[in-house]
């Protein structure tokens, strides 16, 4: 017998930094893991090393070079490019064009006035790997940087160093980490018990209706039955069946948590798009899958997977 | 070095010009005409704190005050008549690069994997690493130099000048668990002729295992573990708290002000409004639940989570809420004590305790019950003596008394080295046993008083 499901996504909205979609047909098993992957091991680029040679700044170097760390950068080739550690090409000196992206910084303020030393400050070496732009591109103002501040000097300041960034996973750092915020929720499923609900004057099913902090009931105005506005703005807070309890009708509402659908929230930090972050995630999970699958045969795991096979056998 | 600081004391005002570097911090401006009433006033007041400059600038029409950074901040610096004050243009405050021990940050009230219990917290891993009590640690050490230069005449400018050459006697070392980077080295005197290096250390120390947090209402804890991201606890809208907290700590202790705060930021937070939370006027119990209620949670400020690690969705109502945390300065690694072997203590032969002289835990009665009430009798006798204080004793078996190791002549001349028991006046039948070196000074210092210890041996 075969337990394998087709889980069918449904996308709702889709922008750069932001996707909604509903995944059906599968379980929280599914759905976690695919929502853990991407936290945790979509691979990024971000700061590693960072060399300073001058710093007159009120920060600390140590500071410096975890702002540094933090920001994230353009990471769309993340998925082809090396782990340094793997990288057989190189020293991790950050010449190396398959694991590492070497970043100049070169700030010094000459006017009295104070200068922000953003991250469209950093130069990088490799076009495809840059400091997120988070300016708007529609309302561009010329003079307006809108980088992310990394340090501010005053007059005679200066600030100069060399960072090398590299591929990661969130695992190992949270600045590896491509997303700001995944979540899903269960589809809840309302039934609203009508004959309970019918005998209920209308103050009663105002107050029962205002009882929900998020706006799931509402009354119609017409006939003054109470209808399902927004299933999903329901958070499984149990407050209407509290309430319902309180006024001593248990049963006015049943709600279901749908073992099956889920509906997912994604935002990127912008290091790669939302949509992307997505597939890359399925595309690891693929991968740590077949790893599963290929454990029993050690040396084939090891050909085509190398370090992972040996990470999934625990190794 | 001397005279120049003697020069330096000559000079009363300092004239310094706007972005000095002596004076460069804080810029108080003040415009107006009635500036001269507040101006007197500053003097008045400033005077007494001294080390503060005032300058007026008639062109800009400006009052200056100049004084490092951290001088006024606070009640010191009070202008009466605001009102007449034209414009208040600016309050500029450059502060220098100090990191926060205190955080606002979201806690959430539920038992967790028991990695909480007895008031301990689990820390959100990815919380730490973006930043999350962060902190930096300037520890200076101060030394006397000889300066023997200091006696000849003056210099030229582009002469080297050597501090401290070939003292040692002044050295200073850091203790063995103390590491960080070099930020300053000031080389300065005092009045007495003497030189003064001072070499400040910093260390950037971000939240381990075993350092000690506190909320405002003394809710203090240890951190238990460093908890991932993914495997934290989230809810509907994506939110995965900082810090993970014991509810038990609250009963006993009566602290219900941190769940007030707690759930009273959490609605400003949503909300965006300011609301009063001195102890004399807390908001009522039905403003904060009306206010969260609002902004879409439940009245109790209990959310619905999901299981980082399984997904499901946990059966209980969890409290989550922005809640003040503050760093204390106890941390494991000012703290550690660790040794395998190292110097003992010269009159009983244990280990020292001291950490500073890489001394070791003591193992002492209490701990002693707890391994007997497990039974770990080998571990006990490790513990307790091969680990401590081991030593052996020679007793001679017919006269029950110790014995000791002579060297004694032989006939002809020849001297053997070996045991001998001096009561008996013989070298014959000395066996060695094992005792910690405490038993054996005791029995020695009891010896010394006239008391003889006898002891019954066995072979085994």
């Amino acid at each position: 017998m075969s337990y394998q499901r087709f889980p069918k996504v449904k996308i709702r909205e889709l922008k750069d930094d932001y996707a909604k979609f509903e995944l059906r047909d599968t379980d929280a098993s599914v759905a976690n893991a695919l929502r853990r992957v991407m936290i945790a091991e979509v691979p990024t680029v971000a700061i590693d090393l960072v060399e300073i040679e001058v710093n007159s700044s009120v920060l600390n170097d140590e500071f410096i070079a975890h702002r540094l760390g933090l920001i994230p950068l353009t990471s769309e080739n993340a998925m082809s490019m090396r782990f340094s550690r793997d990288c057989d090409a190189c020293d991790g000196d950050g010449q190396c064009e398959y694991c590492s992206v070497e970043f100049h910084l070169n700030a010094k303020c000459r006017t009295d006035q104070t200068l922000d030393v953003t991250s469209k400050d950093l130069i990088s070496a490799d076009h495809r790997v840059t400091p997120v732009d988070f300016g708007d591109p529609a309302a561009y103002d010329g003079d307006q940087q809108r980088g992310i501040i990394i340090v501010k000097l005053r007059r005679g300041q200066e600030l100069r160093l060399r960072a090398i960034a590299r591929k990661g996973i969130g695992k190992d750092h949270a600045k590896w980490s491509p997303a700001a915020t995944v979540t899903f929720m269960y589809e809840p499923e309302i039934h609203i018990n009508d004959e309970m609900m019918e005998n209920l004057t209308l103050e009663e099913k105002k107050a029962w209706v205002e009882s929900s902090p998020t706006k799931v009931f509402d009354i119609d105005p017409n006939t003054g039955q109470v209808i399902v506005v927004d299933r999903e703005a329901y958070t499984y807070d149990d407050e209407v069946l509290k309430k319902a309890e309180a006024m001593g009708k248990p049963g006015l509402v049943e709600i279901y948590a749908k073992e099956d659908s889920f509906i997912f929230t994604v935002e990127s930090t912008g290091a790669i798009k939302a949509s992307q972050l997505v597939l890359n995630a399925i595309e690891v999970l693929k991968q740590k899958l077949d790893a599963v699958r290929l454990s029993e045969d050690t040396v084939e795991a090891d050909d085509q997977f190398g370090e992972l096979g040996a990470h999934m056998r625990g190794g | 070095m001397v005279d120049l600081r003697r020069a330096r004391q000559q000079v009363q005002y300092y004239t310094g010009k706007v972005g000095d570097a002596r004076y460069p911090l804080v810029r108080t401006l003040l415009t107006g005409v009635e500036f001269a009433v507040s101006l007197l006033l500053m003097v008045k007041i400033l005077a007494v704190i001294g080390l503060v400059e005032i300058k007026r600038d008639e062109q800009e029409g400006e009052v200056r005050i100049f004084t490092d950074a951290g001088r006024i901040l606070r009640p010191h610096l009070v202008v009466e008549n605001l009102s007449k004050v034209k414009s208040f243009k600016a309050k500029r405050i450059q502060p220098r690069g100090f990191l926060g021990y205190e955080l606002s940050l979201n806690g959430a009230w539920l038992k967790s994997k028991e990695m909480n219990q007895e008031d301990s917290l689990v820390m959100n891993r990815a919380s730490m690493e973006r930043g999350m009590f962060r902190s930096e640690h300037i520890r200076s050490y101060k030394a006397e130099v000889d300066n023997k230069e200091t006696q000849d005449k003056r210099r030229k400018a582009d002469d080297l000048v050597n501090f401290g050459k070939g003292s040692v006697q002044n050295l200073l070392t850091t203790e063995h668990t103390e590491r960080g980077m070099v930020q300053k080295v000031v080389l300065s005197s005092n009045d007495d002729d003497k030189n003064f290096a001072v070499v400040s250390l910093r260390q950037i120390r971000s939240p381990t295992l075993g350092n000690k947090f506190s909320s405002m209402h003394g809710q203090k804890g240890v951190l238990g573990f460093l908890e991932s991201q993914e495997n934290f606890p989230f809810t509907i809208q994506g939110i995965v708290p900082d810090v993970v907290i014991n509810p038990h700590a609250f009963p006993s202790r009566q602290t219900p002000a941190q769940l007030l705060e707690a759930a009273l930021g959490k609605g400003i937070a949503c909300g965006g409004l300011k609301k009063y939370a001195t102890p004399f006027s807390t908001p009522s119990f039905d403003a904060i639940t009306e206010q969260l209620h609002r902004v879409g949670f439940s009245k109790s400020g209990m959310e619905r989570v999901y299981n980082g690690c399984t997904g499901e969705m946990v059966r209980s109502l969890i409290f989550m809420g922005p809640t003040f945390y503050k760093r204390l300065v106890h941390m494991v690694e000012d703290k550690v004590k660790f040794r395998n072997t190292g110097p003992v203590h010269p009159l009983t032969q244990q280990p020292v305790v001291d950490r500073k002289r890489f001394g070791g835990i003591k193992f002492d009665e209490m701990e002693r019950n707890c391994l007997i009430a497990h039974g770990a009798s080998a571990n006990l006798n490790e513990c307790l003596f091969t680990l401590s204080d081991s030593s052996q004793v020679l007793v001679c078996r017919k006269c029950k008394n110790v014995a000791s190791v002579i060297q004694c002549s032989v006939g002809n001349g020849r001297k053997v080295r070996g045991p001998y028991c001096c009561l008996c006046e013989t070298g014959g039948d000395i066996v060695k046993g094992d005792v910690p070196h405490g038993a054996k000074l005791l029995c020695q210092e009891l010896f010394s008083m006239g008391i003889c210890l006898k002891f019954e041996t066995e072979l085994c």
